[in-house]
């Protein structure tokens, strides 16, 4: 059945916004359609267009919640390309500021699952200890979003003291934190029933869709590139690759939630052992002709930078490939054959980075009506959807 | 396993449709290979050699032809397997029969570099708005955004 929907006014204050046209017989989804592309911003042409050095604050604004990824992503690429060592002090710095932007992304996600749930006590719980992460990142780089450390050779800031004991100080604060919400995700009720058995994705079937990052080790694949394939300060550190094998909501969020645990454990590693030394070294504007494929596992899962030098200093091509991307066939799949309801839970539960949404169209095909529903009116009609079935 | 044993596996299964393998560093290596043996050796990689992961399909104008990689993954190593398509016939075939993962990829291609991908299942447009000339590939190296 194919179903043509008018596209409607983008909300301005979101970003990435995308559609939904979502077919249904009665209540179940038989098919559903996602439509992207709205914000398409053209990135990859306008980094041809800018020489490494500018690319690097191109780069940032790829995303707004992982920018250090994206950054990271660029940065070890073109370094690789110039055989350049970064000085270990700033590949632990680099790292420090991912695993404080994981801690910050995660929660910001269990925040956004919880209000999706109707659990808005959990939600403002989980913001509220964001707001450590967001002040940690603050006191370091001087920006909430949008850290500006990394560059070509290394970072821009350094550590000093004070900063140590905070980050040390906020990771103790948070570990027990996370321990209650850890207990809070398994144990109660009115997560549970809303995330149990919902938007069960196989294993098998998440390898065969190529889905990443939480999404896939919330299906029993231990696929993570800090482990698989190790970058920056990751092959010094000790930590263990989070994967459930319940391949439903419910072992996205357990996975997300003890990542966070372990991004704890890694910022006081990282603290502890910080080598001495310079946290940079100069890097040459040109870059020699060659290709390189840089990996690193973004909050949401496998990122990939691959950039193709010229001998000039401005990038031949750069193709990024973002995480959400990878997990769109996974999500449409796990939706097919499920309730309208579970679809704001589900949907999130990738953690897309296109949440925004503005408008959902439904199309009945009992009654062959069509009508449009905005994201929070789908939200409303879930939980009460839940609330008389339960 | 070794990028020197997956590449040793290939020269036996593909002998001279290997053209050339470079492995820049541990975890990383570029095949290339002609056009028409990209679809059986992507099932090889997959069936034989358990690379079933694809990250993502990136394109590149390189003059006469647009380079297409194929980044693949298993234990570690990402394979980027290379084939050029000459622009005067920009044809690839699906492999969404074998990687589904694939769909969307090859739409952001078809969209992006204006490569024509031959029995995809769903060949809309991915990224580009609705009103975006027909012919037009912003990436391609002939287009800049002053004309837009």
């Amino acid at each position: 059945m194919s179903i043509t929907i008018p596209i409607g006014p983008q909300h301005p204050a979101l970003k990435e916004p995308a559609s939904l046209v979502v077919t249904l017989d009665g209540e179940k989804i038989v098919d559903l359609d996602i439509r992207i592309g709205y914000n398409h911003r053209g990135i990859e042409k306008g980094a041809e267009l800018r020489n490494y050095i500018q690319n690097i604050y191109l780069t940032e604004r790829i995303c707004g919640i992982c920018s250090a990824s994206h950054t990271t992503a660029f940065c070890q690429g073109v370094e690789e390309l110039l055989g350049l060592e970064v000085p270990r002090r700033g590949i632990y710095i680099r790292t420090l500021i991912a695993e404080l932007e994981r801690l910050h992304s995660h929660s910001l996600w269990l925040g956004v699952a919880a209000h999706e749930l109707g659990f808005d006590t959990l939600w403002m719980y989980c913001w509220k200890d964001r707001e450590i992460v967001m002040d940690l990142l603050e006191t370091i780089s001087g920006n909430r979003v949008n850290y500006a450390m990394n560059a070509i050779g290394g970072v821009r800031r350094d550590l000093t003291d004070k900063m140590k004991d905070k980050v040390l100080e906020g990771a103790k604060y948070l570990e027990d934190r996370l321990e209650y919400y850890r207990n809070v995700v398994t144990t109660e009720v009115t997560f549970l029933k809303r995330a149990e058995g919902v938007g069960i994705l196989s294993k098998d079937k998440a390898i065969e869709l190529c889905a990443v990052g939480p999404t896939a080790r919330g299906s029993g694949i231990t696929y993570d590139i800090r482990k698989d394939d190790p970058y920056a300060a990751y092959p010094y550190l000790d930590f263990e690759v989070i994967s459930s094998d319940l391949g439903d909501v419910l072992g996205r969020t357990i996975v997300r939630v003890l990542e966070m645990i372990e991004s704890c454990h890694m910022c006081r590693q990282i603290i502890e052992e910080l080598p001495e030394g310079d946290i940079r070294i100069k890097a040459p504007r040109k870059v020699p002709a060659g290709e390189v494929v840089s990996k690193y596992e973004a909050p949401r899962g496998e990122l990939l930078h691959y950039i193709k030098s010229n001998g000039t200093a401005y990038p031949e091509r750069l193709k990024v490939r973002a995480p959400t991307l990878a997990n769109l066939p996974s999500v449409i799949h796990c939706l097919k054959d499920s309730y309208l309801a579970d679809v704001p839970i589900v949907f999130a539960a990738i953690d897309p980075c296109v949440a925004c949404m503005d408008r959902i169209a439904l199309l009945d095909t009992g009654k062959s009506e069509q009508r449009t529903l905005s994201w929070e009116e789908l939200r409303e009609y879930s939980i009460e959807w839940y609330r008389t079935k339960l | 396993m070794l990028e020197s044993e997956i590449e040793s596996n290939l020269r036996e299964a593909f002998k001279e449709n290997i053209l050339e393998v470079k492995i820049p560093r541990q975890h990383r290596m570029f095949v290339h290979v002609p056009l028409n043996r990209v679809k059986e050796i992507i099932k090889y990689l997959k069936e034989t050699l358990s690379m079933a992961h694809l990250t993502t399909i990136s394109a590149s104008d390189v003059g006469e032809d647009i380079e297409v990689l194929y980044h693949l993954f298993n234990d570690g190593v990402t394979l980027s397997l290379r084939t050029l398509v000459p622009k005067d016939n920009p044809v690839i075939d699906t492999i969404t029969d074998i990687t589904p993962g694939a769909i969307l990829y090859e739409r952001e291609i078809q969209d992006l570099l204006g490569l024509k991908v031959k029995d995809h299942p769903d060949p809309r447009r991915l990224v580009l708005p609705e009103d975006w000339e027909e012919g037009v590939f912003p990436l391609r190296k002939d287009w800049s955004p002053k004309e837009a």
